[in-house]
């Protein structure tokens, strides 16, 4: 990196940064703000660190400590992977002070690298919270040498770079290709929730390839399943062999092969980056328009038609939080030609489930995946500059967040319907019982809609550069996700174990009323919210 | 001596639609030129190619004789460029833009903390310059624009509708500035909607329609004893 790399890097950390305007800003209703923000940030750090640490201890119980470096590099790549798929064409490409920076002298490399940069360093405190766990989990069992601590954390910092690289490469690929058609917008969210559902299902792939099939396999042969992965992905031996074993031609290999592979992208991504700035920045204007018959709505029908061309004009918007319902689909679809059993067994390989009991935990396998992500998490925020339009309006808070609320629904209540729908056939459920899932998929949608509505008025973000911030790193969309997702895993799970013991019908019913309950609680806090903005 | 010359500039969107059609003008040493048009006729893509943001189909944009296509580094270093609505990194206080902006550009500290007090103060935004650009007025941030854009003194200044938002005050300021900068043997190209500025402020003049050049040359060539109100009328009308 030279000197022109480091200055606008640190520029665009300290243009983002909340420290930065907790010191020169006089505004203490905001001052209070950041800091009631950093300390959210610290708890869901710690929490974070408690679940890897107890999962890294489990890992060293059943004798894989062993394998802890590369269930680590496992886990980074993956997940640095998927993130970047997601997030890497809108931090790239397009961005809102692309002309000022462009304008000044920097090189497309420079600008391009510093923005990689700026990505990597705004993730790398959940990897690092991530390391830290996996490397206190290995001291306990290893023992390890003083050294070790030292190179595992420095060295764990570059297992994202790889993988995040690679996804920028195929982002590249992907907005290269889209930018040759007029409404490149379409095809390129069409090209990415593809690479997203390839990527995900493609886990199951390997999974099978370095499994052999079951998980007991697995902890037996823990020797044979690192040296499977390590086949596969080199980088991975390089973490384990230069952070335990101290071995310098391993260490030199993962950070110059990080390096080489950083300069390597940029000097192709950089031959044609104006050309696809100047595609993404322009839109088609045919000027061809006639004035037809227009039709009259209701305010929050109105309100939802808005929210949806916000999600469907904005392409991070519509890759993170659209992806669970395309992927949701994929599933009903999938569970059509292939039957319940083969896309439970493929989820819960080895886990002692049957089909009967896994029925009743229909609702919530899709709703793992339609309620993920609620569009209300960010709608509130994604106003952003134009707040001022629906402020200014005649329109009642109530309706303003309704419309919220209904737009989501109208997007996510078909997925479910479909996924479920799908699930239901393949698995071969009654007529009833499958009008009982829709329903209670019904009432998960609603509970996500307005849980997520809430937490989008609660931690509302006006000030932000680029939709990503508010899309995947908004604190509301973090706040939403963790209590959800523990909530639909431990209704997931109870609902298989209670459906056995105690019937479907009970499941489902009191599934209706608890999460009835908890919607028209979160719905009150709304309104109570919306009152105050 | 030319300080800006475009020859048979044309950008094609995709598709068909040519928002730039062969459009060549030259802007000399202590010109300010003025470049006019309905909305969308073409000139903020026109101006965006100038500053290197955008790449166009055909032709060539030369800055103080550097190809913008082969040697952009170069053109870049020589030219300023002000947006019609710049977007400012919100979250650093406006000094700590302008040093951003100062240390690109490689400027020396002394240098730079004289321009910033001498623009500064005549643009009366130096009390303000250490608070958040984010509490910042749309004036105000085109004020550290515009402060930013001189503060490596360039040989082109290019500026989208620089007079937008602006107070009266600020206004007149820039004006001088404009005309200060031309002394000194740089050049200004601006586009505007405000015909009276045009007129009484450029010694030269483009108009564009439908992306194409209608008309340009000296302010006198152009006119030739009407307004540039009546001229620029007649042009697009026909």
């Amino acid at each position: 990196m030279n000197n022109k790399n480091v200055l606008l890097l640190k520029t665009l950390l300290r243009s983002t940064s909340s420290l930065n305007v907790l010191k020169t800003s006089k505004d203490g209703k905001k001052k209070g703000k950041i800091i009631g923000t950093f300390i959210a940030y610290i708890v869901l750090y710690l929490m974070l660190l408690t679940y890897s640490v107890l999962m890294a201890m489990g890992y060293g119980k059943v004798g894989l400590t062993d394998a802890m470096p590369m269930l680590l590099t496992m886990i980074l790549t993956a997940l640095a992977f998927m993130l970047t798929i997601l997030k890497s064409n809108s931090y790239l490409y397009g961005f809102k002070e692309y002309d000022m920076l462009m304008a000044m002298p920097f090189t497309e490399k420079t600008v391009v690298g510093s923005k990689f940069m700026y990505m990597y360093l705004k993730s790398l405190p959940w990897y690092l919270t991530m390391s830290i766990a996996m490397l206190i989990g290995y001291a306990m069992y290893a023992k390890p040498a003083i050294a070790v601590y030292p190179i595992w954390i420095v060295l764990s910092m570059f297992i994202p770079v790889i993988p995040m690289l690679v996804a920028s490469l195929l982002s590249f690929v992907v907005a290269k290709i889209s930018a040759a058609f007029k409404y490149w917008k379409a095809v390129q969210a069409i090209l990415l929730f593809a690479v997203i559902i390839l990527s995900f299902f493609s886990r199951f792939f390997i999974e099978k390839i370095i499994k052999d099939d079951s998980v007991d396999e697995i902890l037996q042969g823990t020797a044979s399943f690192t040296e499977n992965f390590e086949k596969i992905y080199l980088p991975a031996k390089w973490f384990r062999e230069g952070a335990t074993e101290l071995k310098i031609s391993s260490i030199l290999l993962l950070i110059g092969g990080s390096v080489l592979l950083f300069e390597l992208v940029f000097v192709i991504i950089a031959r044609s980056y104006k050309r696809l700035n100047s595609a993404m920045k322009t839109s088609v204007a045919r000027h061809a328009y006639k004035l037809t018959r227009q039709k009259k709505n209701s305010v929050a029908k109105s309100m939802a038609f808005k929210e949806i061309k916000r999600f469907t004009g904005s392409i991070p918007y519509l890759t993170n939080a659209g992806a669970g319902y395309v992927m949701a689909v994929g599933v009903g679809i999938a569970a059509l030609f292939v039957g319940l059993d083969k896309i439970i067994g493929a989820i819960t390989t080895g886990a002692p489930v049957t089909g009967d009991m896994v029925k009743a935990a229909i609702p919530f396998i899709v709703y793992f995946l339609t309620g993920m992500m609620a569009l209300t998490c960010s709608s509130p925020s994604l106003e952003g500059k134009n707040y001022w339009i629906i402020k200014s309006l005649p329109i009642s808070y109530k309706d303003i967040y309704l419309g919220k609320i209904l737009a989501n629904l109208y997007i996510s209540i078909p997925a479910q319907i479909i996924a479920t729908l799908g699930l239901c056939i393949g698995g071969k459920c009654g007529i009833i019982e499958t009008v009982g899932y829709i329903l209670l998929g019904v009432v998960l949608c609603v509970f996500s809609a307005t849980f997520g509505c809430e937490c989008g008025i609660r931690f509302m973000k006006l000030d932000w550069e680029n939709d990503v911030e508010v899309v995947k790193q908004g604190t509301a969309v973090v706040v939403y996700m963790f209590p959800n997702m523990i909530l639909t895993m431990i209704m997931l799970v109870g609902g298989a174990i209670l459906s056995a013991l105690i019937g479907k019908v009970f499941v489902v019913v009191t599934a209706m009323l608890v999460y009835g309950l908890l919607t028209a609680v979160c719905m009150m806090r709304v309104m109570a919210l919306a009152k105050r903005r | 001596m030319s300080v800006l010359t475009i020859e048979n500039y044309t950008k094609v969107y995709s598709g068909d639609k040519k928002a730039a059609d062969n459009v060549s003008l030259t802007v000399e040493s202590g010109d300010i030129y003025g470049f006019i048009g309905h909305n969308g006729a073409g000139k903020s893509t026109t101006i965006r190619a100038i500053v290197g943001v955008l790449d166009f189909t055909d032709g060539e944009i030369f800055i103080d004789g550097h190809s913008v296509k082969k040697e952009p580094m170069e053109c870049k270093k020589i030219t300023a460029y002000i947006p019609d609505n710049p977007d400012l990194y919100e979250n650093l206080t406006g000094i700590q833009y302008l040093n951003f902006v100062a240390d690109v550009f490689d400027i020396d500290a002394d240098v730079r903390e004289a321009r910033i007090k001498d623009y500064g103060d005549r643009l009366e935004i130096t009390e303000a310059l250490g608070d958040p650009i984010s509490s910042y007025s749309h004036g105000m941030k085109q004020k550290v624009a515009i402060l930013s854009a001189l503060i490596h003194e360039p040989k082109l200044m290019v500026m989208d509708e620089p007079f937008v938002g602006l107070d009266p005050k600020a206004a007149f300021m820039l004006k001088e500035i404009m005309h200060e900068m031309c002394a000194r043997g740089s050049a200004v190209f601006f586009s505007t909607h405000v015909l009276e500025v045009a007129e009484k402020l450029c010694n030269k003049v483009a108009i564009i329609k439908k992306g194409k050049i209608i008309a340009q040359g000296t302010m006198e060539e152009l006119t030739g004893g009407k307004s540039l109100e009546e001229v620029f009328l007649e042009g697009v009308n026909e």
